[in-house]
């Protein structure tokens, strides 16, 4: 389940039949291989085995792999039988019903017009789609590099500094465009909750660089 | 009856001003973070339990809960009014209608009936789990461990089998969280299993830190891919009209009363059943109104029974769902998985055993239930204007500010940044299956529930010289298992028997979504 394979496999099929859930089904019967394998007992095992510790990690990984591999038959039912049925004109050929019961669930298969500019590298695909499903995987990928910054940033700069920051840019990115109510918000929320947090409720958060 | 008595008892220790403060700042906070969109009673008892951390008495912490607890659900359902965003599944069947009436100008009426039926069904299902508490309580005494895995069994299977659209999906959840509970160190041999080698997967994943992940980091990180397709604006409240009492109409109170008590009627059983929580009765109490309503017509256009019933019916269940929570110690829903954390913070096994151990604190509980529901009512409404003053916070500010409670809720507990960067993958995770339609619920109760049967599991062979007869030997632990069977078989039942009669397959049934 990288983010990386599911944009790139959203921006390149987006019209068709949506590809990510069979990447994401691709990935979990991968990891639940992975698991099972993971779960085999590698020293001998002693004692009883239906009461050993050793079932539970089998008895699971090898359910996950089960209905991984069903999960992966159903999404790629829609595909085999869209071969079959080639030439596909319409670009919004709605799946299977019975496999597929959440069309809702995709994303941006409905074609809209918009003028995005920075798809310029698939000419398969409608540019302005792109443009819109490209952003709408961006920004949950800019916010969880946002999260990951602020929390190793967070014992070196310090609770309040990393919070207001963290607060900042998240609202940014999450397409706040008043910079200077945001700073506000920030410096209030970061500060309030650290000192309720340490003073009230004596649970210690990192000081960093702020004298106080 | 001994129950009025320790009822009683359990009055009078909540009825100290010291406790019905923490009453009053627990309905208070629940329901401001309950309002907020997109945040449940299970998110809001897990942001807020880092608060209870320094409090050194239980009783109080507890009281201050009961209150979190029914203030998120009072909170959640002004969101689904005004606003139309459920912040759990249990409040789907109330946005239904509840935001068409608001959308009519008659938001009032609509929060009005959700608030006085929740407050009906909060106090008669309340008084139903002091009576019937005790006495399950001493049957469950007489369980052994293969009843409490094949109870255990149960819960998780019809949670998963009912609840969503497709088994596979719900499945592929329910083992994810199956696989979380494993992390860690095993709790009978001390075995490390899947610990990839990271010491903080030692001590296991956190309850606290997966319902974090899951339910904000993923619902933020969900909203950000989806800016474009969010309800903005909130209802307006519409005037006060005069000849009301309590914002209803003669009309409304007449078309209101039965619906508050057959949600109730329906609610209270399906959440102390294992059977998952609020989100089957709050749908079925919907049907059941569009069914009984005189005028079936406005179904769909703003009526009030669509309202009455299910708020009234997701109410009932809450407290339902605390009779297995307290009584044999199964959390059947999300936030009552997190309110076992809440429990476990203070040592407390809930169990058969609690009420022998701790009887003071579970009947301050049970007490402190009607009283936070008496203090919602009392705030909830003329308070109106500063929850909708909380709904129109810009939302890049909100989700912002969830992110920070979010880390801060994982970092203030445990003071790693390891498990914060853990919840953030959760998180992911959890992005990704809102995205590809996944549920929710079932990856919390694997991973609360799974550690639980298998321990039992193994327990029950322990005992019986590892003769795996053990399961099949008592009629209690047969039929717990082939209700479980049974669970899996039902909801594909209209497809198994249209199919044969070469009809169009007819739907899964199904309730709602996780929450």
């Amino acid at each position: 389940m990288t983010p990386v394979v599911e944009e790139g496999a959203a921006r390149r099929a987006a019209p068709r039949h949506p590809i990510a859930p069979v990447v994401a089904a691709a990935c979990l019967v991968v990891a639940g291989g992975y698991l099972l394998w993971e779960a085999l007992p590698r020293t001998d095992a002693r004692g009883p085995f239906l009461s050993g510790p050793h079932l539970a990690p089998l008895v699971v990984s090898g359910g996950w792999l089960v209905f991984a591999l069903a999960y992966l038959v159903q999404q790629l039912r829609p595909h085999w039988s869209a071969r079959r049925a080639e030439p596909i004109t319409a670009a919004d050929t709605v799946p299977d019903t019975e496999a597929v019961p959440d069309t809702e669930a995709v994303p941006d298969t409905e074609a809209a017009p918009h003028s995005g500019a920075e798809a310029t590298e698939q000419p398969q695909s409608e540019p302005g789609d792109d443009a819109r499903g490209l952003r709408d995987w961006l920004r949950p990928m800019l916010l969880l590099g946002a999260l990951v910054a602020y929390i190793l940033l967070l014992e070196v700069l310090g609770f309040i500094l990393a919070s207001g920051l963290l607060v900042v840019g998240a609202a940014r990115i999450l397409g706040s465009r008043k910079l200077r109510r945001d700073l506000v918000v920030a410096a209030v929320l970061a500060l309030s909750v650290y000192l309720c947090f340490t003073r009230l409720l004596d649970i210690r958060l990192p000081e960093g660089v702020l004298p106080l | 009856m001994s129950a009025i008595g320790d009822l009683v008892q359990g009055f009078g220790t909540v009825l100290s001003p010291v406790n019905l403060l923490y009453a009053a700042i627990g309905v208070t906070l629940g329901t401001f973070v309950g309002v907020l969109p997109g945040i449940g009673p299970a998110l809001t008892i897990a942001l807020l339990l880092p608060v209870t951390y320094s409090l050194n008495d239980p009783i109080g912490t507890f009281i201050m809960f009961a209150g979190i607890y029914y203030g998120a659900m009072y909170g959640g359902s002004t969101t689904s009014i005004l606003l139309n965003t459920p912040g759990e599944s249990a409040s789907v069947a109330t946005a239904i209608e509840g935001y068409r009436m608001a959308q009519q100008g008659r938001a009032r009426p609509a929060l009005a009936t959700a608030a006085i039926g929740s407050f009906v069904a909060a106090v008669i299902s309340t008084l139903l789990l002091a009576f019937i508490a005790e006495p399950v309580a001493t049957l469950a005494l007489s369980f052994r461990a293969a009843d409490y895995f094949a109870l255990t069994l149960l819960a998780m299977i019809t949670v998963t089998a009912l609840v969503g659209r497709s088994l596979v999906r719900g499945m592929l959840s329910l083992f994810f969280g199956l696989f979380l509970g494993l992390i860690g160190l095993d709790m009978l041999t001390a075995q490390a299993r899947y610990d990839f080698g990271v010491p903080e997967l030692l001590s296991g994943v956190d309850i606290v830190v997966i319902i974090v992940g899951l339910f904000a980091v993923g619902e933020t990180l969900y909203v950000a891919s989806r800016l474009r397709h969010l309800p903005a604006t909130v209802a307006p409240l519409g005037t006060k009209s005069s000849r009301t009492f309590a914002w209803l109409s003669r009309q409304d109170w007449s078309r209101s009363w039965r619906p508050w008590l057959r949600g109730t009627a329906i609610g209270f059983p399906f959440g102390a059943l294992p059977s998952g929580g609020a989100d089957i009765p709050t749908f079925l109490s919907y049907t059941v109104e569009r069914r009984l309503a005189r005028q079936r017509a406005a179904f769909g256009n703003g009526a009030i029974e669509g309202v009455a019933g299910p708020e009234a019916a997701n109410n009932a269940a809450f407290s339902g769902v605390l009779v297995p929570l307290l009584t044999l110690g199964i959390p059947t829903s999300s936030t009552a998985a997190v309110m076992l954390a809440a429990f476990q913070i203070f040592n407390l096994q809930p169990g058969p055993l609690l009420f022998e151990k701790s009887g003071d604190l579970v009947w301050a509980l049970i007490a402190s239930l009607f009283i936070g529901n008496v203090l919602l009512l009392a705030l909830n409404l003329p308070l109106i204007s500063v929850w909708v003053k909380v709904l129109q916070i810009p939302r890049p500010v909100l989700y912002a500010g969830i992110l920070l409670f979010a880390s801060l809720g994982v970092y203030g507990v445990s003071g790693s940044v390891v498990e914060v960067l853990i919840a953030y993958g959760i998180g992911v995770i959890g992005f990704f299956m809102r995205h590809l339609d996944f549920p929710i619920a079932p990856v919390v109760l694997g991973a609360i529930l799974g550690p639980m049967m298998e321990v039992q599991f193994r327990r029950a062979l322990l005992l019986a010289d590892n003769d795996p007869t053990v399961f099949i030997s008592r009629p209690l632990t047969v039929t717990l298992l082939s209700l479980a069977v049974l669970a899996l078989v039902v909801p594909h039942l209209p497809r198994l028997v249209a199919r044969p009669r070469g009809r169009r397959a007819a739907p899964r049934l199904a309730f709602g979504e996780d929450d």
